[in-house]
């Protein structure tokens, strides 16, 4: 039997108060950084032209920029990945302003600046400011009503303590997500948010499989430490999580390297997220249980 | 685990396998015979086909994804029946507002800024409140979003694109969609054209047979050289080739390609054509009378889905032209099923019309009351015309009685009612409605056609084939790639019970793909990662159970005991896990839009594929192959 772990017995548990405390920094610290940073959000959510150009000649990024700001055009021009290696394609993002006929003076402005750059436009989107604004009030709400159903079912399932855990430990591994976001600047699309919105799920499902296991471990081992009940059940899911967590990942890094420029932004947040994912089942929605279990006990014991 | 359960089992996946895989078959059966191939079928087959294969989205096939709203500045601005000085600052000021915050209510501002104004005296009725005008105004509004969907469909319907899709998408939005459009500028400027509302009066029979006679004449005696880009704006390719041999003058005359697609205003650059007119794929036509059907009962002129750009081709060759009287002009109107087949019909048409949508005051639908026979009960139009459309009105109609006038939208005939008498106070109504929703579309128009473009594009997503094949590519290689490294990671790490798990994957792949194929569901690019992603966590199940099995026999249990204990005891975290993130796809699924949605659906579909065939198949699988009862060692 190839095993990585056959019979683990790690102390997850003890050390409980510093991870609680690094991941409740890290939730403040994302929080604080999306209102005060921000993050670098595409015309999705802005409202802006994006136009994605392939041209057969190379092509300099400072003379495509100088020919559309020659026009009154303010321009973002980036490289992307090309399946034609000796060419990057070109991104033109103008964000902000009129959108109306912006890709018909683009698309004029380099053909006329260019002549014989061969250029040719693979796809071009124009998003107005409304739409982008109605989008950010959906995720919202989206990540609203995710938190309820899930409490609701998790409530049922199993008490309702084991579903505010479970929802710390995904809005955690959210607010990661974010965090790394906001710090580097990546470009925050739709395809972005609807990673993030399925990291809940993928979050919440590896956290119900530890949680499963200690609602298990509970009602076996009767008059044993809450902590050591806790503790057991995750070693005894420690090789399922990091099985998981591996071909999962190695899922979602394929698509970084092998999906193509579309879904590489994508691609990145679900890899952190899965990994957060994996990180706070074990670290932080358990640990909860047990302080609040804890804290039970204390006040019960306070008022005998 | 009693075999006889198992039968039916197994009888039970093998149904479920069999339909996939007959869900499945067209997507197969596309790839292979790629887009040559297709087009080598006959036209049913090809949309039947085409219909029944999976549908790539437009960021995989290239196309064009469009959504309009409602403009409100604009509708309520035409809807005013006297905008002053006052009423044009107030709205102006509305616009601002709206537009420097997008998320406020366009009603709410409006409200605010018309407070201390009596709308009454820009709408609706002396003395009416201004909370029952913007009411009023509201449900307009509405009517307008149906409004544009109509005309949009009206103007799409014939002009060759491939599977255009239009829906309404909330109360303000409509979303067009239309794959594979090679000219986004030229669909662009279809779409976004102001419509075009107007009163024609349709020429006498008599007058029309004998200008279809003069053109019949053209295209017998005249040969008529048709280029493929004969519906392109310029004419001076549609030159008629003199008549230079006596065979020629007698035998077929006309040379029209059959490809439909040649009469598709988005058709590709003339370069590419203009060496196709005279290659052999033309078919000859003799007469122009052959391409007409007459119907009887209605003593109309009917042309079939297939004659139809032959028609439109010989109606725009300038030889033809030239006998049609120039104050005329021959339009088709509506695509409608006549019999079995679907026929649009050809009316001559005076060429000046004689009312726009500008002379009308509002329309509606009622019940007709009176009638007789089969009149009553049916749905009618009423339509009243302003002062001055009332005026004309009754001149025309007076001086018309027995003839009929066309209602054309966009150059194309939406339908052409007889006049019964003289209507003197512009009050009139409109019979022969099939049904509530063609009388309701018919008053939508009347009511809204006046009225300037008011829908404006918010969004507008167009993507190239060549990226579309592209990111389908990578898409596909990126899930070939994960399912191969999962099926190494499951061999190795659990031997002969990883097996298993991968038939169980491949079997979830396959019904997730034949899934989306049954449900009609569009693959998009983040669908196809939705798809990688539901691979990496389709072993899941089968890891809690395996991990369980191996636990038991650590125990020292029997196979068998292990095995079944393996999945009791997994079965808890299997359902609990895959509904949690059931529950978050839903949501998903709910809130997204486009592309999102795909991604959602994929999930969803590939979760609950995940259940069936990681709890029930592998439990086969296991009972079948590894004859547990008497094998004292496990492959795991």
């Amino acid at each position: 039997m190839l095993e990585f772990f056959s019979t683990p017995n790690i102390d997850f548990v003890g050390k409980r108060k510093v991870w609680i405390t690094f991941s409740l920094t890290l939730l403040v610290a994302s929080i604080l950084l999306g209102f005060v940073r921000g993050y670098n959000k595409n015309i999705d959510f802005t409202g802006g032209t994006e136009i994605q150009y392939r041209f057969t000649q190379p092509m300099n990024e400072g003379e495509l920029r100088g020919a559309l700001e020659g026009a009154g055009i303010k321009a973002e021009v980036t490289t992307l990945r090309s399946a034609d290696a000796a060419h990057p394609d070109w991104m033109l993002k103008i964000q902000g302003g009129s959108q109306d006929g912006m890709k018909e003076k683009v698309m004029s402005t380099i053909r006329g600046a260019f002549p014989q750059s061969g250029d040719s436009v693979l796809s071009a989107h124009t998003i107005g400011a409304r739409v982008g604004k109605e989008l950010k009030t959906g995720a919202i709400w989206s990540t609203i009503w995710v938190s309820i159903l899930l409490i609701i079912y998790v409530s049922i399932r199993f008490e309702f303590i084991y579903a505010v855990g479970a929802i710390i430990a995904t809005l955690h591994d959210v607010f990661v997500v974010l965090l790394f976001f906001s710090i580097f600047g990546w470009e925050f699309s739709l395809s972005v948010l609807a990673a993030i919105l399925t990291l809940v799920g993928y979050s919440i499902n590896d956290t119900i499989v530890v949680y499963d296991r200690i609602r298990e471990q509970v009602k076996k081992q009767k008059g044993v430490p809450f902590a050591k009940v806790v503790n057991d059940a995750i070693n005894q899911t420690l090789s399922r999580t990091i099985l998981t967590g591996t071909t999962t990942v190695v899922s979602v890094i394929i698509l970084i390297f092998f999906g193509g420029p579309s879904l590489t932004t994508m691609a990145v947040a679900l890899l952190i997220g899965i990994l957060t994912g994996t990180y706070s089942s074990v670290f932080i929605a358990a640990p909860i249980l047990i302080e609040w279990h804890d804290r039970r006990a204390a006040k019960l014991a306070l008022s005998k | 685990m009693e075999q006889h359960n198992n039968k039916l089992r197994w009888i039970i996946f093998a149904a479920i396998m069999a339909v996939a895989a007959w869900k499945f078959y067209p997507t197969v059966r596309m790839a292979i015979i790629g887009e040559e191939g297709l087009k080598a079928l006959d036209e049913k087959a090809q949309v039947e086909l085409r219909s029944q294969a999976i549908k790539r989205g437009l960021d995989l096939q290239g196309g064009m994804h469009m959504v309009l709203e409602v403009d409100l500045v604009e509708l309520v601005s035409g809807l005013a029946r006297t905008p002053d000085s006052r009423f044009n600052e107030r709205m102006a000021r509305v616009k601002a507002q709206t537009e420097k915050n997008p998320t406020v209510d366009f009603w709410d501002v409006f409200t605010k800024e018309f407070k201390d104004i009596q709308l009454s005296e820009y709408f609706g009725e002396r003395k009416q409140e201004n909370g029952e005008i913007i009411a009023v105004l509201k449900a307009q509004s509405d009517d307008a979003v149906d409004n544009s969907l109509t005309i949009l469909r009206n103007r799409v319907d014939g002009s060759g694109l491939q599977e255009p899709s239009i829906t309404k998408q909330g109360q303000r939005r409509i979303v067009v969609e239309l794959a594979g459009v090679n000219d986004p500028e030229a669909a662009r400027r279809m779409i976004g054209k102001t419509a075009l509302l107007e009163f024609k009066l349709v020429d006498e029979p008599a007058r029309t047979n004998q200008v279809l006679e003069a053109v019949n004449a053209v295209v017998k005696g005249e040969k008529v050289v048709l280029p493929v880009d004969s519906a392109a704006t310029d004419s001076t390719q549609l030159a008629a080739a003199p008549a230079d041999s006596a065979a020629a003058k007698t035998d077929a005359k006309v040379a029209a390609k059959t490809d439909s697609a040649a009469f598709d205003p988005l058709a590709a650059k003339t370069d590419t054509v203009s060496t196709a007119a005279v290659t052999d794929t033309t078919r000859k036509v003799a007469t122009f009378f052959e391409l007409l059907t007459i119907f009887q009962g209605r003593n109309a002129l009917l042309v079939s889905e297939e004659n139809r750009p032959k028609v439109q081709a010989i109606l725009a060759s300038q030889a033809v032209k030239e006998v049609i009287p120039p104050t005329k002009e021959f339009l088709l109107g509506k695509m409608e099923l006549v019999g079995e087949k679907p026929y649009a019909e050809l009316f001559l048409l005076d060429k000046e019309a004689l009312l726009t949508g500008k002379a009308l005051e509002s329309a509606g639908v009622n019940i007709n009351q009176g009638g007789q026979g089969a009149n009553a009960g049916a749905a009618i139009v009423e339509l009243s015309m302003t002062r001055e459309g009332a005026r004309r009105f009754a001149r025309i109609t007076g001086d018309n009685v027995n003839r009929r006038l066309a209602i054309v939208l966009d150059d194309k005939v939406f339908m052409a009612p007889n006049i019964r008498s003289k209507i003197p106070n512009g009050r009139a109504i409109i019979e022969g409605m099939e049904s509530i929703e063609e009388a309701k579309e018919l008053a939508n128009l009347l009511k809204h056609g006046a009225l300037p473009s008011t829908v404006k594009p918010v969004e507008e997503r167009t993507v190239g084939p060549s990226l579309g094949a592209e990111s389908l590519q990578q898409g596909a290689m990126s899930a070939l790639l994960a399912t191969l490294f999962t099926v190494l990671f499951m061999i190795i790490y659990y031997k002969l019970s990883g097996v298993n798990a991968i038939i169980a994957m491949v079997a979830n792949i396959f019904l997730m793909v034949s899934a989306l194929a049954g449900f009609h569901a569009t693959l998009t690019l983040p669908g196809i990662a939705g798809i990688v992603l539901t691979i990496g966590m389709a072993v899941d199940a089968n890891i809690l159970i395996l991990e369980r099995i191996r636990e038991e026999l650590r125990k020292g249990r029997t196979v068998r005991a292990a095995v079944d204990a393996g999945y009791t005891n997994a079965m808890s975290a299997i359902i609990d896990s895959n509904v949690t993130t059931l529950i978050a796809g839903v949501v998903l699924y709910q809130f997204g839009s486009g592309p999102i949605r795909g991604f959602a659906l994929t999930l969803m579909i590939g979760l609950v594929a995940n259940l069936y065939t990681a709890i029930i198949l592998t439990r086969l699988l296991f009972d079948r192959f590894t004859n547990y009862d008497r094998a004292t060692r496990l492959s795991i």
